[in-house]
């Protein structure tokens, strides 16, 4: 020990080489780790300026550093004390050099928040009116993320609405591009639509006066992921079987970011930026993606146990595929039902299930669906589900996986075959012609339908 | 009692150490209860010390040893411990301590309420540490806390069970504690000052106490009403503050914890800033450079400290950018004038470097990169890219953490001697310090790497990205160095306490009016004190004579009370008073 401390007692060389080691030690391992100085290559233009500001940023950081690390290094090994009854200067100011080492910085802040200032303006801008859009409304849910694709901005969906909320519907031009439970925007306000029947969407709030719609989400929910998806043999994966979500390389694209249950941050490295997503807010993210390829993302704001397993894949096409893709997509959504609400044979058409209404009807009451639903799936609590026109596979995610506030059913509470039973009876029972919770066209229809 | 009887009649020595226990548990000596704070506040460290070093080896590779449960358990009271009852309490365990010696008076203002506020830390403290056992763990949101994950919405898939709630009630006691306390200093200072200890004479230390606890008493109380409303929340007593299905909004948790908590990050760096100028001072045998531009300083980096919270919030979507960017940029200059200024000091000052002075150099790099750190996250856009991410967990350990750390552990070497009348072992601190800088410098350097990268914290597994893998092993070894080193450290303390060499009253030629008494001083403080014309009454005893034909050399004469341009001479060595 003794040996030692005279060792650690001895000049000032000694420092030196030790902080020499430990320097070149850092580098090496940096080197080994591959490791980058500079945020990732930007594929958006967005993320391109931010990248630009990182570098002036980072140039003024490492001068200042660079600078002030000598000077302290310089005056350790400099000034020491040589004799015990050494007096140094007393000197204890120097206006001059005070005013300028007060000066310098705020001259270097106020210039750095000038630039800051500007780039903030250009990254934060939204698309120019004319211009084409894509939307994609994004929802974080404990631990999983929903990507419902937009059609461009400016799409007139429907003609209107009516002022009386009571009559609130929207004649849709193109209905295949609407699903039930996706939001829909007219003007500044949100609407959910709860169901659809043809050519005539209902919405659950209404807003007065009649407006264009200007915006409205397109295709089907692309998928929605658990996060144990993104495991495999026991490790975290970034491959295929993340969440997706696809845009087009060169188009403005608008994310509506949203949360289903806490706080969660929409994070994509290769952007440069990230927005969290808040439950009660829809937040708005532009980007212009300037490369295609997939881009590893993940949620980056701490959610609860699986806030690690958030990951999500953007796939950027080029345009042309991505017009070929989204096509596909929208094919895929399901078909716009027509007026005749017709029971068992209509669901088994839709979705090929073979359900057992009798059974069905003795499961709803078994499982208490009625406490929310109503004896008559008519709504309570919940909503009403008697002919629901959502598809059946989609209901059946909501058993395992709940929007809203529907407790979860396990497989081994409720196979899918139950599911598919209780979905047929649902569909024998009329709904109630309540003005007070459907609309009374709709609820006209449904009585000349059904 | 019957215990007591039956031990006080068994043996005189059981009866001795009886009677040494209650006194410590009685006492309202704030060298007693300074002392009680450094030693549980140096117990809860190694405590949150311990749960990095669980963080670090789930971290060091990817695939998970500990359920992600355990991770968020573990990561969330590594914060809560080192911010709420390591970071805080040391302070407070220096202000204590050092603060009424400082400026010559025989205790706090307020001794009672002083030993109120170390006990209702301390059961805080306990309630926080004890919600391991509670049904459903310890809080696991985050030292932040942030709703609603905190809450039982319906929506939340797994709301914290009663662990939150202690963690909730045991903040607003440590809350409580931080207000008495602040209370406390804030009246000493005003109150107590010796005879010729003008505001313009504090020791730097001293000031940074005031404007430590004028933050304390400023922001606390929005940090107490937040806890209470988000305890509220939990408890379904009608809130809805924080809830968003309930109409609550989770933003206003935010902007309520950070008014307390951006505040909170100078209450744990400015007392580590008093400590390195006051060993400054010394061990350069020259004045503080710019002494009022670092008083003027502080307070502006204090009244800044209240405008920039919801840089923290830059990502929100919620906040209005530009004027936060603005102020938060602003900080940097009082920052830079401070650092410019301790580099001031040791130009052309009359070296030494003992253990103390070389954590206070270490102090000023760390400090350093984390200042630089700190402009790219003020900038809104590459805050936007990085926040949230390990670049920022780098930025905050560099300043609030470990930078405070080598300033607390600067005056744990340069108080200890006054505090146990030893010395602590000069060898095993420069191992100490080589192993705790080279160790922290790979933690956080690395993971700045690691957040320009993309990682995000808070995370307990990772994909492996190219270097991800390699840099968190970096990281983890780094962990473990320093680890070893605060091992040193701790054996240093012991060995210290039992073979430490024998220091006199003021064995490091201090400045500042606690090394005018004996070491450890008497209960009453001083038996004399010294004439005080200057903010180093020590100095001028000492050297005074000697320097009286140095133009740069002055101490006040009294009425013009402000300056350094005052005429007077030193004192000579007949008027020097020391035991």
């Amino acid at each position: 020990m003794r040996a030692y401390v005279r060792l650690w007692r001895t000049r000032i060389g000694r420092l030196s080489l030790i902080m020499g080691v430990a320097a070149l030690a850092l580098l090496a391992f940096s080197g080994l780790a591959n490791a980058q100085v500079a945020l990732p290559e930007a594929v958006t233009e967005q993320g391109d300026s931010i990248r630009a500001l990182y570098f002036v940023v980072l140039a003024i950081g490492v001068i200042v550093f660079v600078i002030v690390e000598a000077m302290i290094i310089w005056v350790v090994f400099r000034y020491k004390r040589k004799s015990d009854d050494e007096l140094p200067t007393q000197v204890a100011h120097n206006t001059t050099a005070e005013i300028l080492w007060t000066g310098i910085p705020l001259v270097i802040v106020v210039v750095l928040f000038v630039v800051s200032f500007f780039v903030l303006q250009d990254i934060q801008a939204a698309a120019d009116e004319d211009e084409d859009v894509t939307i994609v409304d994004v929802q974080g849910r404990q631990w999983a993320w929903a990507f419902n694709y937009g059609v461009p901005l400016g799409t007139e969906l429907a003609e209107g609405i009516s002022p009386d909320p009571a009559e609130t519907e929207i004649h849709l031009k193109d209905p295949s591009l609407v699903v039930p439970f996706m939001t829909i925007k007219i003007g500044i306000e949100h609407m959910r639509v709860v169901a659809r029947t043809g050519d005539v969407v209902t919405v659950d709030r209404a807003v007065n006066g009649t407006v264009p719609i200007r915006h409205a989400a397109g295709s089907p929910i692309e998928r929605v992921f658990n996060g144990t998806d993104t495991v495999a043999e026991g490790r975290l994966q970034a491959a295929d079987n993340t969440p997706i979500v696809t845009v087009p390389v060169g188009q403005m694209i608008r994310f509506n970011i949203a949360s289903a249950d806490v706080l969660h941050a929409f994070y994509t490295p290769q952007f440069l930026t990230k927005l969290d997503a808040v439950p009660g807010r829809v937040q708005t993210l532009w980007v212009r993606i300037t490369d295609a390829g997939d881009f590893m993302s993940q949620c980056a704001e701490f959610c609860g146990r699986d806030h690690a397993r958030m990951i999500y894949t953007v796939r950027a096409l080029p345009e042309g595929e991505y017009n070929s893709w989204f096509e596909e997509k929208a094919g895929e959504a399901p078909a716009p039902i027509e007026g005749d609400f017709g029971g068992e044979e209509e669901a088994e058409q839709e979705e090929g299930a073979v359900g057992n209404a009798a059974n069905g009807q003795s499961l709803f009451f078994e499982m208490g669906c009625n406490v929310c639903h109503g004896d008559r799936g008519e709504g309570l609590v919940g909503p009403t589900i008697a002919m629901t026109v959502v598809p059946l596979d989609r209901v059946i995610t909501q058993y395992r996986e709940p929007l809203e506030a529907m407790t979860a059913f396990p497989p081994d509470q409720v196979s899918d075959e139950e599911i598919a039973d209780i979905y047929a009876w649902l569909q024998t029972v009329p709904r109630p012609p309540d003005a007070d919770v459907i609309p009374s066209k709709l609820a006209a229809l449904i009585e000349a339908g059904g | 009692m019957a215990t007591l009887a039956g031990a006080q009649t068994s043996s005189y020595a059981g009866a001795n150490a009886w009677r040494v226990i209650l006194e410590w548990l009685t006492t309202v000596d704030h060298k007693k209860i300074g002392i009680m704070y450094l030693w549980t506040a140096g117990a809860f460290g190694l405590v949150g010390m311990a749960f990095s070093l669980v963080m670090r080896t789930e971290l060091a590779q990817t695939g998970t040893i500990i359920s992600a449960e355990t991770y968020n358990s573990i990561f969330t009271m590594h914060g809560s411990v080192m911010i709420f009852l390591f970071l805080l309490p040391i302070g407070a365990a220096f202000m204590n301590y050092s603060m009424p010696l400082q400026i010559g008076a025989l205790d706090m203002a307020f001794p009672r309420i002083n030993a109120l506020s170390f006990w209702i830390f301390l059961f805080g403290g306990v309630l926080i540490t004890l919600s391991f056992a509670a049904e459903g763990g310890t809080a696991s949101a985050g030292w932040t806390a942030y709703p609603p994950v905190t809450l039982d919405t319906g929506n939340n898939a797994e709301p914290p069970g009663a662990g939150m709630d202690m963690w909730l009630v045991g903040v607003i006691l440590l809350g409580q504690a931080s207000i008495f306390g602040s209370v406390n200093f804030l009246v000493t200072i005003f109150k107590m000052r010796a005879p010729g200890m003008t505001m313009w004479r504090l020791p730097l230390f001293t000031w940074t106490t005031l404007v430590t606890g004028l933050l304390i008493l400023l922001s606390t109380p929005v940090l107490a009403a937040a806890l209470v409303l988000g305890f509220i929340d939990r408890n379904g007593a009608g809130g809805a503050f924080f809830d968003p299905a309930a109409g609550g909004q989770p933003l206003l948790w935010q902007n309520l914890f950070w008014f307390y908590s951006h505040p909170a990050v100078y209450i744990m760096i400015l007392p580590a800033m008093g400590i390195v100028s006051d060993v400054f001072g010394v061990f350069t045998r020259r004045p503080v450079f710019g002494y009022r531009s670092m008083v003027l300083a502080l307070i502006a980096i204090g009244l800044l400290g209240f405008i920039v919270w919801a840089h923290h919030m830059f990502t929100t979507g919620g906040v209005f950018l530009p004027f936060f960017m603005g102020a938060t940029f602003l900080i940097a200059v009082p920052t830079g004038v401070k650092m410019f200024n301790w580099i001031a000091t040791m130009w052309r000052g009359s070296n030494i470097f003992p253990t103390a002075m070389l954590f206070s150099v270490g102090f000023l790099m760390l400090f350093l990169i984390g200042g630089i750190t700190g402009v790219f996250h003020a900038a809104v856009p590459v805050d936007f890219a990085l926040h949230d991410t390990y670049f920022v967990v780098g930025h905050f350990h560099y300043t609030m953490s470990i930078a405070a750390t080598f300033g607390f552990l600067a005056g744990c070497y340069y108080w200890f001697p006054k505090m146990f009348g030893k010395f602590m072992n000069e060898g095993l601190g420069k191992l100490h310090f080589w192993l705790v800088f080279i160790g922290v410098n790979l933690i956080f350097f690395t993971q700045l790497l690691l957040g320009l990268d993309g990682m995000p914290r808070r995370i307990n597994d990772y994909v492996d990205n190219p270097g991800w893998e390699l840099m968190n092993m970096l990281t983890t070894i780094g962990a473990f160095v320093s680890a070893a080193g605060m091992m040193v450290f701790l054996y240093n303390v012991f060995y210290s306490l039992k073979w430490g060499e024998r220091a006199g009253s003021d064995p490091w030629e201090g400045t500042t009016l606690e090394w005018a008494t004996t070491s450890p001083p008497p209960a009453h403080n001083f038996d004399s004190l010294p004439e005080i014309r200057s903010e180093r009454p020590l100095f001028d005893l000492r050297f005074g004579e000697k320097l009286q034909d140095d133009p740069h050399y002055h101490v006040n004469n009294g009425h013009n009370g402000n300056g350094r341009g005052g005429g007077a001479k030193a004192p000579t060595a007949s008027t020097r008073e020391e035991a």
